[in-house]
């Protein structure tokens, strides 16, 4: 029992690593483009970006910064030092970095000229409202855009100390002001100028490093997990088969009492003088199905260690009782039998199978829904544990899963023959067409036509024609221009 | 049995817990990048393709204020003792309806000195071509007063023919540094250089102290030759002597326009502008008219009297050498313009604040 948990545990945690890993090259993968935004608040009309900013993701960032409508908007990059000379002792909002992937950490630099910054934002108090610092025009810059509300920017990041200015310029010129003075560029009356919004982004190589080495330890514990299984699995089916040996042989009540018991009891004890017996009957059985599994005995010295845990003896009473159960055993066999059905169905269906294998009608009795039964717990071994399952109880070939489903497709034609709608129901569903020549087919005026029995676009065809008044002749001329005529209609 | 099977079993169980809890935590979050400033790179504060573009705004600058007649459109981009010279000669075509002593300066570059200064002002220079009518290159200087300042032209000369100029850093790679108007590791501060030369100019070679100090060319006319000629010409002829004319130069340099770049052997390239006058008196009852047609028309329509006072604002440039060096300090190039001209001679004189007129 225990190795079968942990196989559980292992393949679960396996997969769940795997699914992980590829979660994080998938879903969990980040966007490939990083877009961080700084929304600066205070005094001033200026946004700078720290050296270093501007290649924080990638070589190539994209700045947009936008003012409200009407506003003029200049956008400049330029050296360190010269981006600091020409602000002087302004205020202005620093860009330092990422404060998380969307936004950009902002800090506040008052300038040294503080109040008569207010005072000129305040426009009427003074004589004159001094027109925001405009940087454009300066011999300084290597990269300048001005333009209205919104500038986007592309930089490319070199070597050396290069910072972004954003400046928000005031309201935007009606007519161009003569040259690129910015002296000469003057604020209208309009809303006092704040400092742009930024937006930073860069193309993103997203790695995504951690897929490989998730899917890599998923598939190890996977595996791991998987073999704890199949060496469990081994041993119930060593188990079952000495237990189906005994009973075909008209086993001893002990066998299938013991085995009944030790559920119960799941004391190692009951099981431990069992052991014995098991290696004999492994040995009976592989050789009872004619060597096909012939890994079944090379393995039976691991047996008996899988034999002392409780599941391999849960397992083999219940397997081997089952067939008992069909064949109407003892009483106290179907309370267990009962019980597995419940749980473990794609083996009550497999005994079934392997009893009666050529005939599909006692299955039936074997189990209501047989094929969603394989292991709920193990979703992707489906394929191993029903060619398995398959393998050791036909003992000759393996029922692959078309086998089955069309033996359940089969059997559920079988249940419902007798029903009429319902098996035109089950056609709909299963989208069978009926081959079957529609009455109206033979009722219809085109029915005198040698092509009675044409197939279903004639009759189509014969029926559009009838529609638009063309004579049967030219019906039986041309049978198969159904698209044709349509063609020559639109002509 | 049981118990070496579950061991490994939990022991199993808890690497795999372990390696779980490890992948799961090592996936919760890429670390967000901190900003990595490169290490300043040392170079010239201006790009060749910058200064390139200052020089054609200042042309144009130059060209729409000449065209429109309208010195003041200058003062975007001109400044400094450029701009005394180019408001002059401006107001001197208009009146006079000839541009041709309007100072040609091309935009074709045959190199330029570019700044390393991190701080203001910053000044670059260009060594312009030959001008159309092959007049001789310009050396030109441009400079920005602060930050929120364009360059703007602030002195040119015109070369002296024959003239070899020294050897510059690589401007685009390197360029030069400053050399402030104090700076003593020259033969002669930048300043001092100038005020030399201002003594020499106005005193001429033979009796000027500083006049060891400099090589004047040989053939070439620089400002020295050119005044002292001027001088002697007038002073020469009959009439004059006839007249009992007299004739005297000041020359005084300014010590507040002075700009100079370090050249590569340690010496320095000086501009700077000298403020010079004559004044020429004849007899009582003699008359002196304007002695060119530029001073014609900034006098106007003033009577010729027995006086007369020409205003020039000239803009050299010397090459000095370093300290310890045997080598004299060189004249390179000059602009010589007179600014103004009166037919009496004033009380106070341009050249005062500096010095004695000799």
């Amino acid at each position: 029992m225990l190795q079968r948990i942990l196989g559980v545990v292992l393949v679960l945690a396996g997969l769940g690593a795997i699914a992980f890993g590829v979660a994080t090259a998938t879903v969990l993968r980040e966007s490939d483009s990083v877009v961080a935004t700084a929304r600066p608040a205070g005094d001033g009309t200026l946004v700078v970006t720290d050296p270093g900013v501007l290649g924080l993701v990638d070589s190539e960032v994209t700045v947009t910064a936008s003012v409200p409508e009407g506003q003029e908007v200049a956008v400049v990059v330029g050296r360190e030092v010269d981006v600091a000379g020409w602000l002087g002792e302004d205020p202005y909002t620093r860009v330092t970095g990422l404060s998380d992937w969307e936004t950009l950490s902002t800090e506040q630099v008052a300038g040294a000229a503080d109040e008569e910054a207010e005072s000129s934002e305040d426009g009427e108090g003074g004589a004159e409202a001094e027109p925001p610092p405009n940087p454009a025009g300066s011999d300084m810059w290597d990269t300048e855009l001005v333009d209205a509300e919104q500038v986007s920017l592309r930089w490319t990041d070199r070597p050396g100390r290069w910072v972004l200015l954003a400046a928000a310029t005031g309201a935007a010129p009606a007519e161009e002001s003569e040259g690129e003075d910015a002296e000469a560029a003057e604020a209208d009356e309009a809303a006092p100028a704040e400092a742009p919004t930024l937006e930073l982004t860069w193309d993103r190589d997203v790695s995504t490093p951690l897929l490989w080495p998730a899917v890599g330890v998923g598939g190890v514990l996977l595996i791991i997990g998987l073999v704890l299984l199949a060496m469990s699995r081994r041993t119930t089916r060593s188990r079952k088969r000495r237990t189906a040996g005994a009973t075909a042989g008209a086993a001893s009540p002990t066998i299938s009492s013991s085995g009944t018991t030790s559920p119960g009891t799941g004391t190692p004890s009951g099981t431990s003088p069992f052991g014995p017996a098991v290696g004999a009957g492994a040995g009976a059985a592989a050789a009872r199905s004619g060597g096909t599994w012939p890994g079944a005995v090379a393995a039976s010295p691991n047996a008996p260690h899988d034999d002392g845990t409780a599941p391999a003896a849960e397992d083999a009473p219940t397997q081997g009782t089952d067939p008992q159960d069909a064949a109407g055993g003892t009483d106290q066999v179907p309370v267990a039998g009962r019980f597995r059905r419940r749980t473990r169905l794609r083996r009550d269906a497999d005994p079934a199978d392997a009893q009666d294998a050529p005939v599909p009608a006692p299955e039936p009795s074997a189990g209501g829904a047989p094929v969603p039964a394989p292991a709920p717990a193990l979703p992707t071994a489906p394929a191993s544990s029903a060619d398995t399952a398959g393998s050791d109880d036909t003992a000759a070939r393996p029922l692959t899963r078309r086998e089955l489903r069309r033996r359940e497709e089969e059997r559920k034609a079988a249940e419902q023959s007798g029903m009429g709608g319902m098996g035109r129901a089950l056609r709909a569903l299963t989208g069978q067409t009926p081959v079957v020549p529609r009455p109206g087919g033979t009722s219809s005026p085109s029915a005198a036509d040698p092509g009675a029995a044409q197939s279903a676009a004639d009759r189509r065809a014969s029926a559009w024609r009838e529609t638009w008044g063309f004579g049967g002749t030219t019906a039986a001329g041309t049978p198969t221009s159904d698209d044709d005529t349509s063609d020559e209609d639109k002509r | 049995m049981k118990d070496s099977t579950r061991r490994p079993g939990r022991r199993r169980a808890t690497v795999a817990g372990v390696a779980t809890t490890v992948v799961l935590l090592a996936g919760c979050a890429e670390e967000l990048p901190t900003p990595e400033p490169d290490e300043p790179v040392a170079g010239p504060a201006l790009t060749a393709a910058q200064q390139t573009r200052v020089v054609e705004e200042v042309a144009g600058s130059l060209t729409k204020a000449s065209e429109n007649e309208k010195p003041d459109q200058l003062r975007p981009r001109v400044e400094g003792p450029a701009l005394e010279v180019r408001r002059t000669q401006i107001e001197v075509a208009k009146k006079s309806g000839d541009d041709s002593l309007v100072t040609r300066i091309p935009t074709e570059l045959e190199a330029m000195i570019l700044p390393t200064t991190e701080s203001w002002p910053r000044v670059s220079f260009t060594i312009t071509q030959p001008t159309e009518n092959l007049e001789v290159p310009r050396l030109v200087a441009y400079q920005q007063d602060s930050a929120r300042d364009n360059y703007k032209l602030w002195s040119w000369v015109q070369l002296i023919p024959g003239t070899t100029l020294p050897n510059f850093a690589d401007p685009e790679a390197i360029g030069s540094d400053a050399v402030a108007p104090d700076d003593d590791s020259l033969r002669a501060t930048p300043r001092q250089a100038l005020s030399q030369y201002a003594d020499l100019v106005a005193k001429g070679p033979d009796d000027s102290e500083h006049a060891g100090a400099f090589e004047l060319p040989g053939e070439s006319t620089d400002l020295v030759k050119r005044v002292q000629k001027d001088a002697s010409s007038v002073r020469g002829a009959d009439a004059f002597k006839e007249a009992d004319g007299e004739y005297k130069i000041a020359f005084a340099s300014r010590d507040d326009q002075v700009v100079a770049v370090r050249t590569s052997d340690g010496g320095a390239v000086v501009m700077g502008a000298l403020d010079g006058n004559i004044r020429v008196t004849v007899e009582e009852d003699g008359e002196i008219g304007p002695l060119t047609p530029s001073q014609k028309t900034l006098m106007g329509d003033a009577d010729n009297t027995d006086q007369l006072y020409v205003e020039y604002t000239d803009q050299v440039a010397l090459y000095v050498p370093p300290a310890g060096s045997e080598e004299p300090i060189r004249p390179l190039g000059y602009s010589h313009v007179s600014t103004a001209a009166a037919n009496d001679i004033p009380g106070e004189r341009n050249t005062d604040r500096k010095k004695d007129d000799g």
